[in-house]
């Protein structure tokens, strides 16, 4: 009975199932030939910027405050550097997990990393030069840079890895 | 064509193992609102064709282990008992998408507050569109008859045996097998990783592509959990991972067909756009405002490899299609997974030999003959009649007593779990170095797996996991993946080698970490 008062409602649901599939072929990549292993290997690359280790990642974030806290940069370039070293300062924790740092060290590594995020936040923000905000994050990144510093080292000395041919 | 349906074939029994336990439950459950609750019974616990009944049916939902397959039996009896259709929906669609054991594995994600805004948003899924429906259509509520009640005593639990083995060879099973065909169906539709870079935060398209998959698509709630959890870790969209949630778990093609067969295409349309409506424009409000701002997308994921074809194109399995089924369902099914096949399996014997042996349904007239009293004869004094809608609510509470102290068979404690992570982990360390790459890539899921164990375990014990640990275990999975990515790219064996070398040295970090400060 059902079947029948249904049947002549006109209604089927086949072609709305058969379009949401389509969408989800053209929409969802569809394909997975060469093109798309090159996307895979590209999505897995990491940036340039992203430093290999912790300890390289503190001496990052030491040169690259200075160069952000100079007032030399333009615009352009302030705006980049900042978004960079604020990709390096949200990367520190992870790094640091990568490390034999114990969980007191690495947490104080987590609050340097927070403290500068937000003070990179607030100085991106601002969008134009401001020397007072120069100044304050110049303030927080040389206590950070204590910080991180005194944490690396504590860690073991770089032992130079010979590649073997 | 032949890896297509080999592999459609592949899917399905996947799914069906994954599903097997929590289908064995709902068997469970509708047995005993069925033969202990009865109609009235069942309808005052859940309520009908009102606002609280909408609430009412969403809590017994999340406190109830579920997925959209074994909600199946479950809604069949609601019906039965004279439910409206809204309620039944709430149900249906809160059971699927947390149990104790999915919410504890939630919780312990980047992003707990984002699972309980999701909790918060399936309430308002349930409320708004079964509110809407129930205003729509009041007149869903069916009046069938009610079968006799058996008496007290064994009786009443044969009944609820031969009930459950009825239902495990009857309509249910037919909704289900539907349920499980839209899985065949996708894996046919969908190439092999076709889903790798489809969800993006920044593509607009990505809540409706995964409406698309999500519907079709059966995903059980600790399978959806886990996407979820890897859809926060790649920075994917939130409003998809919410879809996931909603339809992946909470729905499937045999809901949708029940509700065909049962109320018609027009009633079916109505609800379904409600749904669509609803759930699609949540996705979008919510895409924003939970998206987290520490987390570096990344444009690739394995999280929906489960959804498309599994064998390649280009090549075949050396073994034959058969025997490498046999192998990868081997390999992956996990010891519940099978006790629930086993139960289902023994039920479905049941129900097939009750069908040929009794088609009159004898046995059922039996169970529920009353014996005459016999006059002079006395009871033991603690001998009680137990009220049958007592034992069914003394049965409801004891599967979601079983759920918890699942949770921590599940989740062991952290040294155990260490343990075998350990064992994995030196799996798929020395399989990816020696370039036996099937054996890595069998292994490496297995190490995920252990990991996520790691972290519930722990907050299942000391309610709260540090952000050191945290991220010690994000390492590792981030390692793992790394590693996963390299030799399914087919990287050099140097590369895949210092990849094996980074994440061997994740775990021992990992391992620091717990054993500098043990739980016990």
């Amino acid at each position: 009975m059902v079947m029948k008062w249904t049947m002549n409602a006109g209604f089927s649901w086949l072609p709305i199932l058969g379009l949401v599939i389509g969408l989800v072929i053209t929409m969802g990549g569809g394909c997975a030939g060469p093109s798309a292993e090159r996307e895979a290997e590209e999505a897995h690359a990491l940036p340039e910027h992203h430093p290999r280790t912790f300890r390289r990642a503190v001496v990052d974030i030491g040169h690259r405050g200075t160069v952000l806290t100079s007032g030399m940069l333009d615009d352009a370039s302030r705006e980049l550097e900042c978004r960079q070293l604020l990709d390096i300062v949200r990367w520190l924790p992870q790094l640091a997990a990568d490390t034999e740092l114990g969980r007191h060290d690495w947490e104080r590594v987590n609050q340097v990393a927070d403290t500068l995020a937000r003070a990179l936040g607030s100085f991106q923000a601002a969008g134009q030069l401001a020397p007072d905000r120069d100044a304050a994050l110049s303030a927080t990144l040389t206590a950070a840079m204590q910080t991180l510093s005194e944490v690396d080292s504590s860690l073991e000395p770089d032992i130079p890895v010979e590649k073997t041919s | 064509m032949t890896e297509l349906a080999w592999g459609a074939v592949l899917r399905m029994i996947q799914a069906l193992l994954q599903g097997a336990p929590f289908i064995f439950t709902g068997f469970c459950i509708a047995g005993m609102l069925s033969r202990l609750m009865g109609h009235a019974d069942t309808k005052r616990l859940f309520g009908s064709n009102s606002l609280s009944s909408l609430a009412q049916s969403w809590l017994i939902g999340m406190l109830l282990p579920g997925c959209s397959l074994g909600v199946i039996p479950i809604c069949r009896q609601l019906r039965a008992s004279g439910i409206a259709i809204g309620t039944i929906f709430a149900f249906a669609l809160s059971s699927p998408l947390f149990d104790p054991l999915s919410l504890l594995y939630g919780l312990t994600l980047s992003k707990p507050f984002t699972i309980l805004a999701f909790a918060c948003c399936s309430l308002v899924v349930v409320t708004l569109s079964g509110a809407i429906f129930d205003w729509l259509y009041p007149d869903t509520e069916v009046h069938l008859p009610e079968p006799p009640a058996p008496p007290h005593g064994i009786k009443r639990i044969l009944a609820i045996g031969v009930e459950m083995a009825h239902e495990t060879v009857g309509r249910s099973a037919g909704l289900i097998g539907i349920g499980i065909l839209g899985v065949g169906l996708l894996a046919v539709v969908l190439p092999r990783g076709a889903l790798q870079q489809s969800m993006a935060h920044d593509n607009p398209w990505s809540p409706l592509v995964m409406t698309g998959i999500a519907i079709p698509a059966y995903a059980t709630p600790m399978t959806a959990m886990g996407q979820l959890g890897s859809m926060f870790q790649h920075g994917n969209s939130i409003g998809a991972a919410f879809i996931l949630l909603a339809f992946g778990a909470g729905m499937n093609l045999g809901l949708v067909a029940w509700m065909w067969l049962n109320y018609g295409w027009r009633k079916l349309a109505v609800w379904f756009g409600l749904m669509l409506l609803v759930v699609v424009g949540l996705s979008y409000g919510i895409e924003r405002p939970l998206y987290p701002r520490d987390i570096e997308p990344a444009r690739h994921t394995h999280a929906f490899d489960g959804y498309c074809a599994p064998f390649a194109t280009d090549s075949t399995p050396a073994v034959g299609y058969p025997a490498e089924i046999i192998r990868k369902i081997r390999l992956e099914t996990q010891p519940h997974e099978w006790f629930g096949a086993g139960a289902m399996a023994v039920l479905a014997m049941v129900g097939v030999l009750l069908r040929v042996f009794d088609p009159s349904r004898r046995i059922d007239a039996w169970l529920v003959r009353r014996p005459t009293p016999s006059s002079g004869r006395t009871t033991p004094r603690y001998d009680m009649e137990v009220p049958g809608p007592v034992l069914a609510l003394v049965g409801l509470a004891g599967i979601v007593a079983m759920s918890v102290v699942g949770c921590y068979a599940y989740y062991p404690p952290p040294r155990e779990a260490l343990e075998e992570l350990s064992i994995a982990r030196g799996e798929a360390a020395s399989a990816a170095i020696s370039g036996n790459r099937e054996h890595a890539l069998h292994w490496i899921p297995v190490c995920e797996g252990w990991n996520r164990r790691l972290v519930v375990g722990t907050y299942l014990r000391r309610w709260k996991v540090s952000d050191y640990h945290l991220m010690k275990a994000r390492l590792m999975q981030d390692r793992l993946e790394e590693l996963e990515h390299a030799i399914e790219d087919n990287d050099d064996r140097e590369e895949i080698h210092e990849h094996a070398i980074a994440m061997s040295r994740a775990f021992m970090f990992l391992s620091q970490a717990y054993r500098s400060e043990p739980l016990e």
